[in-house]
């Protein structure tokens, strides 16, 4: 079908053609710039995503200083990869340890640490995960398939104020090979929101 | 607000639904939103907006329509422009109009770096000192704001023991509910035992969140 034969394109989306009509009418009245609404959309598709929060775990796993400074202050471990900015600026990281296990909620909302994690996965913002995970943080992670020891310890932290939060998992046995770049490859988004433990073969 | 957002700790909700190789936009109107509710200024509220959905259309709305929703409703509320002046847009555009451009180098460079090493700290403000010490036990206050809160509706009169203390930041119910009055005050990372929030037995379960000293009140003894 021609593009030119009008009538005939798949019609807008309330959605979409609110969004069109408000960014047209902000632009007029000189409210916004398109480019810079451009450079946000660009910046989150490219740059800022879990894969820098993989970099920083990877670091702390091989090198114990560095997951000290990062344990200590988040936010200036996060400064030292270049990595910063606005749901940034508090930055907690809880470490995994044998028999505790840490997992991030916003109940209120859905906060969520954006310059090392990036924009939050549609579960996480949905109302099951954030009305569930707090009070039955053992079956949510079940569904996740991460079935935890029964003496295991949970902890589920809850940003509701200016701390965002980073789980910092456990290194996977039988990866003592592996260089820093090949474990970061291990890192997934869900690990660091702790819905799942890395695991040799499954990869970011 | 007693709304539905307060999700903790409510049940009747289904299993949670994944998606494999999710984008950070589903569709392209999503990052417009994105970028211009960062790069736009409506006014504060930015929350309390969404809180005011209704039930069934909060519920029933994607995260980004409720962003689209506050920026609406600020934007209209704050004098930006009027729903008459919105519907005319949408009419313009569903008759083919093209939408303008606009271009502002300086802010579009600015929002590239904005993520990153130049990328500013947490701004600090002056308070009283804290109240309460790591170690204290503290109680959350039973009756909340009627309007923004971050406290959430599951704490509410619950025993918790403070496990660390952050310097000063506003108070956001006050900055929300008050056109962007600032009150900062000290702010904590709480410990609650979950059998203390909902009847469970499940030991060593804990439920940690952060809450203004506003939040809390000393628990006697």
């Amino acid at each position: 079908m021609s593009e030119h034969q009008h009538g005939h394109k798949r019609p807008k989306s309330p959605q979409q053609l609110r969004t069109e009509a408000l960014e047209a009418l902000l632009t007029e009245k000189g409210l916004i710039a398109t480019d810079a609404v451009d450079a946000v959309v660009e910046v989150f598709q490219n740059d800022v995503g879990p894969q820098n929060g993989a970099r920083m775990v990877a670091r702390a796993w091989v090198d114990p200083a560095y997951r000290e400074r990062m344990l200590a202050d988040g936010s200036a471990a996060a400064a030292e990869f270049g990595y910063g900015g606005y749901e940034g600026e508090y930055l907690r990281v809880v470490e995994n340890r044998p028999g505790l296990h840490n997992v991030i909620v916003c109940t209120l909302c859905s906060c969520y640490p954006w310059p090392v994690l990036g924009i939050p996965p549609v579960w996480y913002k949905s109302a099951p995960y954030r009305a569930r995970v707090v009070r039955e943080p053992r079956a949510v992670l079940a569904e996740f398939g991460l079935e935890l020891p029964g003496d295991t310890q949970i902890q589920v932290w809850d940003s509701s104020a200016e701390m965002r939060y980073l789980v910092l998992p456990m290194r996977p046995d039988h990866s003592e090979g592996m260089d820093e770049e090949e474990l970061a490859g291990l890192v997934t988004r869900d690990c660091m929101i702790g819905v799942a433990v890395p695991r040799l073969g499954v990869t970011a | 607000v007693d709304g539905i957002h307060d999700l903790g700790g409510k049940q009747g909700f289904g299993p949670i639904v994944t998606e494999q190789d999710e984008p950070p936009f589903h569709e392209p109107w999503e990052g417009r939103v994105h970028g211009i509710s960062l790069t736009g200024s409506f006014g504060p509220g930015f929350r309390h907006a969404i809180e005011q959905m209704g039930t069934v259309e909060y519920l029933t709305t994607s995260y980004y329509e409720h962003w689209l929703h506050s920026i609406v409703a600020r934007g209209v509320r704050n004098g930006r422009f009027t729903r008459a002046e919105l519907e005319d847009w949408e009419r313009r555009i569903a008759a083919g109009e093209e939408a303008p451009t606009s271009s502002d180098p300086d802010l579009a460079a600015a929002v590239r770096t904005s993520f990153g090493r130049e990328a500013a700290g947490p701004e600090r403000y002056n308070a009283a000192p804290p109240r309460h010490a790591a170690g204290d036990r503290v109680r959350v206050i039973r009756l909340l704001p009627s309007g923004h809160t971050r406290c959430p509706g599951y704490l509410r009169g619950a025993a918790g023991v403070v496990e660390s203390v952050h310097p000063p930041q506003p108070l956001l119910d006050v900055f929300e509910n008050e056109n962007g009055r600032l009150q900062p005050e000290a702010w904590y990372t709480v410990a609650f035992a979950a059998a203390d929030l909902w009847q469970l037995d499940e030991p060593g379960h804990r439920v940690l969140v952060d809450l203004w000293e506003s939040h809390l009140e000393e628990e006697p003894g």
